[in-house]
């Protein structure tokens, strides 16, 4: 027994300067890698308030990780009722008085390893990233962690972690004079406990869905793909190339993600122009371009400044075969 | 019914206790009352987020003007026939400010939320013009061929929700931020 206790001990003693380390760390790195991991293996429920375009609107988030996986609801909580809940690569869109939206192969937060040590040190030439001490959000003491761009083609970030859990509590993602383009805050947050998958339950399951598969490949440079982009802003690289259809519209398309590690682009080809115009638009954060190329239409489209799709859009070009 | 009222009840007394109204011995059966059901914890949520408007607590990004639009209405509200109402003001002397100004403020709240939600909602772009002028629009067009000048934010939005909905599945694998693409598409997508 005497023994038991003196070994418990000393497992302790090993472990507690871990935790300490952890929540001390000045590494801006270590905190971002803590960041990816908190948000795809806790378990957590919370309301937030989410601020766009000077616009506000009130969510409930519930995360949770099971055996089968990570999922997820969102649900507004003024106003029409709007739902996702993604499960087991399902994803369910729920509007009231609309067909569900649902999105099979869904592989939201299981494709890609979150980010490594070899992925932080790259950002490192795009972005500066900075600690900025402590503050609070929803009660819980946190840290706050500046992500700076390093040129125009990327927004910046201030985040505020959880200081024992690493969970994002409040973002704003940032135009190059610091001016918040969306921000998002937790009023109240659990991490404590199991919370009730009711995902696949409550949404509506009898009525008439709007189904969509998606279909992964890994990125290719298969030379059967007849679209390439020749210029990307510093950082950028692709990730994947496909071809698929479109949800719902049901398009066929190529698509082409590209990725700075924080920033992600997708450029769609489409073999229909019908004289569309060449349109440039934002919605809050994410910018999209759309012309036509060769008879095709292409569309660029992400999370990014607007030059930065504009940039790539003006490269889309037919391969020569 | 009884329980709707209820409801409504334990509400009141939540927005009282978020302005820090009540006393000790008030306090108790309204913390018993988040036992009740989310409801009452979404209440919680809500009167806070609303209160933080009004004391401008709020990040200042969010509408530099939302508590003097808050503030605003409060004060353009019909004021109430004192003599006509005076038994009722003495009966709930503690309940009344708040209540009113909670459900003031909940009206501007949802008509913000109204607005986030109103494009592709023929039957939500009726909402009142002043609130919906209060503010910005959700899709800004920037650069459009002369000759589809007639394209509107509606269709711009259809036209685009398909792609979003396809881009947030690699945004979401690749983003180190939970949700938030969700939360766009939440924002954004109308799904005809």
């Amino acid at each position: 027994m005497n023994f038991q206790l003196h070994y418990v001990s000393f497992l302790l003693l090993l472990v507690l300067p871990c935790f300490v380390l952890a929540e001390d760390s000045d590494d801006p790195r270590f905190w971002l890698e803590r960041m990816a991991n908190a948000s795809h293996t806790l378990n957590y429920e919370g309301t937030f308030v989410y601020l766009e375009h000077g616009q506000m609107q009130s969510l409930k988030v519930t995360h949770g990780v099971d055996s089968l996986g990570e999922w997820e609801r969102l649900v507004t909580l003024s106003g029409e009722l709007r739902e996702i809940n993604v499960k087991n690569g399902r994803l369910v869109y729920n509007l009231p008085n609309k067909k569900p939206l649902v999105v099979t192969g869904s592989r939201a937060g299981f494709s890609f390893p979150i980010l490594d040590q070899s992925q932080l040190k790259q950002l490192s030439n795009f972005y500066d990233f900075t600690l900025q001490g402590k503050d609070r959000v929803a009660g819980l003491v946190t840290r706050k962690l500046s992500v700076l761009p390093r040129d125009q083609y990327r927004y910046g970030y201030n985040v505020w972690l959880a200081e024992n859990s690493g969970l994002l509590l409040r973002s704003e993602m940032t135009i190059e004079e610091g001016s918040p383009v969306e921000q998002f805050i937790f009023t109240s947050i659990s991490l404590s406990g199991k919370f009730h998958n009711k995902i696949i339950s409550n949404s509506r399951a009898n009525k008439e869905e709007k189904k969509h598969h998606l279909s992964w490949h890994p990125s290719t440079t298969n030379k059967s793909y007849r679209w390439a982009v020749a210029a990307l802003p510093p950082g950028f690289v692709l990730r994947v190339h496909r071809r698929h259809n479109i949800p719902a519209s049901n398009k066929p398309v190529e698509h082409m993600v590209f990725t700075d590690g924080l920033a992600s682009v997708s450029v769609y080809i489409e073999n229909d122009n019908k004289n569309k115009p060449n349109q440039s638009s934002k919605m809050g954060a994410v910018s999209i371009v759309s012309k036509v190329v060769d008879d095709h239409r292409i569309v660029v489209v992400g999370e990014v400044p607007l030059v930065t799709v504009e940039y790539i859009a003006k490269s889309v070009h037919r391969r020569s075969h | 019914m009884v329980d709707k009222s209820m409801g409504c009840e334990i509400k009141e007394q939540i927005s009282v206790l978020v302005d820090g109204e009540l006393t000790g011995n008030e306090i108790k059966p309204v913390l018993d009352g988040f036992d009740v059901g989310m409801d009452a914890k979404d209440s919680w949520s809500s009167y806070h987020t609303i209160s933080d408007a009004l004391h401008n607590n709020l990040p200042s990004h969010i509408s530099p003007f939302l508590a003097d639009r808050v503030s605003a209405q409060l004060a353009n509200e019909p004021v109430l026939n004192q003599s006509s109402n005076r038994n009722k003001l003495l009966k709930f002397p503690v309940l009344f400010k708040p209540v009113a100004g909670f459900a003031l403020a909940a009206s501007v709240s949802a008509i913000a939320i109204m607005s986030v939600q109103s494009v592709g909602r023929d039957g939500l772009n009726s909402a009142p013009a002043t609130e919906t002028l209060a503010v910005s629009q959700q899709i800004v067009n920037y650069n459009q061929d002369p000759g589809e000048s007639g394209a509107t934010d509606h269709a711009l939005a259809k036209e685009f929700e398909h792609y979003l909905v396809d881009h947030t599945e690699y945004s979401v694998a690749m983003n180190v931020q939970g949700a938030l693409p969700y939360v766009r598409l939440v924002n954004h997508i109308t799904t005809q």
